[in-house]
């Protein structure tokens, strides 16, 4: 073998034994997109007030309604259906009929669906219902949360003023962490 | 399972198996199909509920759309030039800036044209390479060659260059045995707005106008124009190598829906480049020849579409379509190659622990020559299908531990019928921030029409002393690599990485020659040599301050090659550096000055005889506001001029040499 060839092994066999020993650094941790955001809707639920008579009961379904089509896939189900808030566990309902969105405490849209809104929002202002969507366009048209990235982390806006119009009460440390929309 | 052309042209068995792969395809995947629907995500039983939502607020996610593979987790040898990188270089071409990778030879041939293999074997018609640009082979099916001089774009709309050494058989085309070049651009939301720029300097001129722009939330698009002049390099006899490209074309990303992605994009280019060739006049003996300069011709361009489709973080799709047209003209040869071509790609999750990806391609060229007297190829047009699919398996044995990837790719094609490809690779991670892998691989480099069936004649060159004549060779088969590699990978350290690749290949069938008789003086080509390479590659990166990096790449690498005397044992080895360095320092001063120098290191080649050399670019940034950024580049500043290529086998052109250029460039943003 070259004696190159040698010496380049040496050179890598020394380095792995010295570096093996070393304590590794901490690495920013990762997630898949839909991961995180699922994650979001427990915090949502929890940071934010509904009316009781939303409720069927004191432990009565807090329903989170998914228009068009899903991104999460088995997510959503997996992240949330053990979990309760305030003794209400999460329902999760995929497409609703459009009768009943008032009935739904969260109602999502994914970004390929976020020009629904516009024909959504009047069956949505009959109840308390926090709309959460992916676009810009989507808080224009009266949206009240839009999840976007900045530098590959998930972050929200809020538009306080479409969450005031409702009986909706949202804590003021979700708003903290919030960037709030202005039309 | 071999089935040949005749002389017609016209195939042969493969209608029928292309329906029953094609049947087979169908069923795999509505198969794959329902098993993605069925696919639970594996990643779910990690509960993110528990972070706070400040915690949850700085979780990096990696998107949906294609799962981005850190580098450090590969079980390949890769590099990755990044925008800032060829930003940083001062390259003005996609050539130059592969000189920072190690593990590629690089040299310069002459003005429009470029010699560049990954692992030995270099000449103006490397064979053993895949070049890709955002997804389109660029691959010239008469010499198995990439035409260099025509692959480019505005520089600042790449997004970065992937480059893996060693065989990607078992994913990409039957050319991919040495290694893989992935050019990506970026998407057309990230160049949004005008871009002007411009570079004058002692060797060329490049002017580059791109304008981005938008329709609705979701359609974005470029269009773009870059026209280049560059002025002769040195050759004692001189050079006539001065060359100019215009091209102008448009891409457009689409994403109706989340899950979905549109690309589509289009270029044509026209241009011309000169040469100092030595061209047979008849190709009977006694030959008669005419040394002189000449001009070539190069136009064409393409159209392509690729749809991508997300199910979720484990699944995913893609479905591609180009069209691309090559035309060439200089004394020896010309010709025009129309070649179509359909890819598909399927990827899901399954098991938990196991990840599939597998596709198919359809590839259908036609092309049209001009027979000469020192070139022709018999029947003077010809058309070819290529067919291949892929299978992969990734397979998780002990999660952020230890990771196995198999996988075979089986392709047919009109020279030498079926051939496959199999491929094993491991990741092992012993601690966090360490890598380990290593892989064998086989791969296959199939005939290129040139070597198939033509008659070529030479003046007395490097490969051949006296004026002869070459045969193609029917029975020419698919040259064939056993490759042994390994690699370890340190990144545990923000101020430090390294990455070492050890390499053993064993390749049989090596293209040689042989004489058929001595008068006329008459040779073939022959799967007669043997050739065996052992190679290290190193890269490095060092930041030594907050203001200061260094980048270090190291090649070492030695072939050895067996054959009969006569069969170009000497031209297959010798022109390929046993050693090459090269050394970039980064350096960001105040106000927003940068200033960067790279040092390359380049050893002697043995056949044909070129000396070693040490070469210096130096470029000063000024960014004074934040969209103008001026600089001064020095390129190849310690000689006057020096050699790098070598002369091909197939046309007898001279080499020129690379000379000291100084330029100034202005890029302006708005």
């Amino acid at each position: 073998m070259p004696t190159v060839v040698i010496r380049f092994l040496g050179v890598f066999l020394l380095i792995v034994v010295g570096l093996i020993g070393q304590p590794s650094l901490n690495r920013a941790e990762t997630a898949g997109e839909y991961q995180v955001k699922a994650a979001f809707f427990y915090h949502f639920a929890n940071f934010v007030d509904w009316p009781h008579s939303t409720f069927t009961a004191t432990n009565g379904h807090l329903r989170i309604c998914v228009m068009g089509q899903d991104p999460f896939g088995p997510t959503l189900d997996a992240t949330l259906s053990k979990k309760s808030v305030r003794d209400h566990p999460f329902e999760i309902l995929r497409n609703p009929p459009t009768s009943n969105l008032q009935h739904c405490h969260v109602l999502y849209l994914p970004a390929s669906d976020s020009s629904q809104i516009h024909a959504l929002r009047p069956h949505v202002a009959k109840g308390d219902v926090l709309t959460v969507g992916e676009t810009l366009e989507f808080m224009k048209q009266g949206g009240m949360v839009q999840f976007f990235l900045d530098d590959q982390k998930v972050q929200f806006a809020v538009n306080t003023d479409a969450v005031n119009q409702t009986q909706l009460k949202v804590s003021s440390k979700l708003l903290r962490l919030a960037k709030i929309y202005r039309p | 399972m071999t089935h040949r052309l005749g002389t017609d042209g016209f195939p042969h068995p493969i209608n029928k198996v292309a329906i029953h792969i094609g049947l087979v395809s169908l069923l795999l995947f509505f198969l794959a199909g329902t098993a993605s629907g069925n696919n639970v995500d594996p990643s779910t039983n990690l509960d993110l509920t528990e972070l706070s939502l400040e915690e949850l607020m700085s979780v990096e996610v990696t998107s949906v759309s294609k799962k981005k593979q850190k580098l450090s987790e590969s079980a390949a040898a890769i590099f990755v030039i990044t925008q800032e990188d060829i930003r940083r270089s001062g390259v003005t071409s996609i050539p130059e800036a592969l000189r920072m990778v190690p593990g590629l030879q690089v040299a310069r041939n002459s003005k429009n044209q470029w010699d560049i293999t990954a692992r030995g074997f270099n000449e103006r018609f490397t064979n053993k390479l895949l070049v890709l640009i955002d997804g389109r082979t660029v691959y010239n099916p008469l010499f198995a060659e990439v035409t260099w001089e025509t692959q480019d774009t505005i520089l600042e709309d790449i997004e970065r260059i992937e480059v893996i050494r060693g065989p990607g058989g078992s994913l990409w085309g039957v050319n991919a045995v040495n290694g893989v070049i992935n050019i990506i651009t970026k998407k057309a939301q990230d160049t949004q707005g005008l871009l002007v720029s411009g570079v004058a300097g002692t060797e060329e001129g490049i002017v580059s106008i791109r304008q981005g722009g938008s329709h609705g939330s979701n359609l974005h698009y470029r269009l773009f124009t870059k026209y280049f002049n560059r002025d002769d390099s040195f050759n004692a006899m001189g050079a006539h190598d001065d060359t100019r490209l215009f091209r102008s074309g448009f891409r457009t990303d689409w994403e109706p829906a989340s899950q979905d992605r549109v690309m589509v994009q289009g270029e044509l280019y026209t241009g011309d480049g000169g040469q100092q060739s030595t061209v047979a006049t008849t190709s009977t003996f006694p030959f008669g020849f005419t040394t002189g300069n000449e001009d070539l011709r190069m136009s064409g361009g393409h159209v392509l579409t690729r749809w991508e489709h997300t199910w979720d973080s484990e699944s995913d799709m893609a479905l591609q379509f180009f069209y691309d047209r090559y035309e060439r003209s200089e004394n020896t040869i010309k010709a025009t190659i129309d070649t179509f071509d359909v890819d598909f790609q399927h990827r899901f999750g399954f098991f938990s622990n196991q990840e599939l990806l597998w596709g198919v391609e359809y590839r259908y060229w036609m092309d049209d020559l001009q027979n000469t007297a020192g070139a022709s190829a018999f029947p003077d047009s010809r058309s070819f299908t290529l067919l291949s699919g892929f299978l992969q398996d990734e397979i998780t044995l002990i999660p952020d531990f230890l990771t196995v990837t198999l996988g075979t790719k089986l392709s047919h094609n009109d020279f030498t019928g079926f051939e496959y490809q199999p491929s094993g690779r491991f990741l092992w991670k012993p601690i966090e921030g360490h890598s380990v892998w290593g892989a064998v691989s086989r791969a296959v480099r199939v005939p290129s029409r040139l070597e198939d069936n033509s008659r070529l004649t030479f003046a007395p060159n490097a490969n051949t002393p006296v004026p002869t004549r070459f045969l193609g060779n029917q029975e020419f088969k698919s040259e064939e690599l056993l490759a042994f590699e390994v690699g370890y990978r340190l990144n545990t350290f923000e101020r430090f990485t390294i990455d070492i690749t050890g390499f053993y290949n064993q390749y049989d069938n090596v293209r040689g020659t042989r004489v058929i008789t001595l008068l006329p003086p008459t040779g073939t080509l022959e799967n007669n040599l043997t050739v065996d390479t052992i190679g290290v590659e190193i890269a490095s990166d060092v930041q030594l301050q907050d203001w200061w990096r260094l980048r270090g790449a190291y090649t070492y690498i030695n072939m050895d090659v067996d054959g009969p005397v006569n069969s170009s044992l000497n031209t297959t080895g010798g022109n390929t550096p046993h050693h090459q360095g090269s050394v970039r320092s980064l350096i960001s001063l105040p106000y927003q000055v940068e200033f960067d120098s790279w040092i390359r290191v380049v050893d002697r080649l043995s056949a044909p005889n070129i000396a070693s050399y040490v070469e210096l670019d130096l470029r000063l940034g000024w960014k004074p506001w934040p969209n103008l950024d001026l600089s001064v580049v020095g390129q190849n500043l310690l000689d006057n001029h020096h050699p790098e290529g070598s002369p091909s086998l197939f046309l007898a052109t001279q080499p020129t040499e690379v000379q000291r250029s100084v330029y100034g460039k202005v890029t302006w943003r708005y």
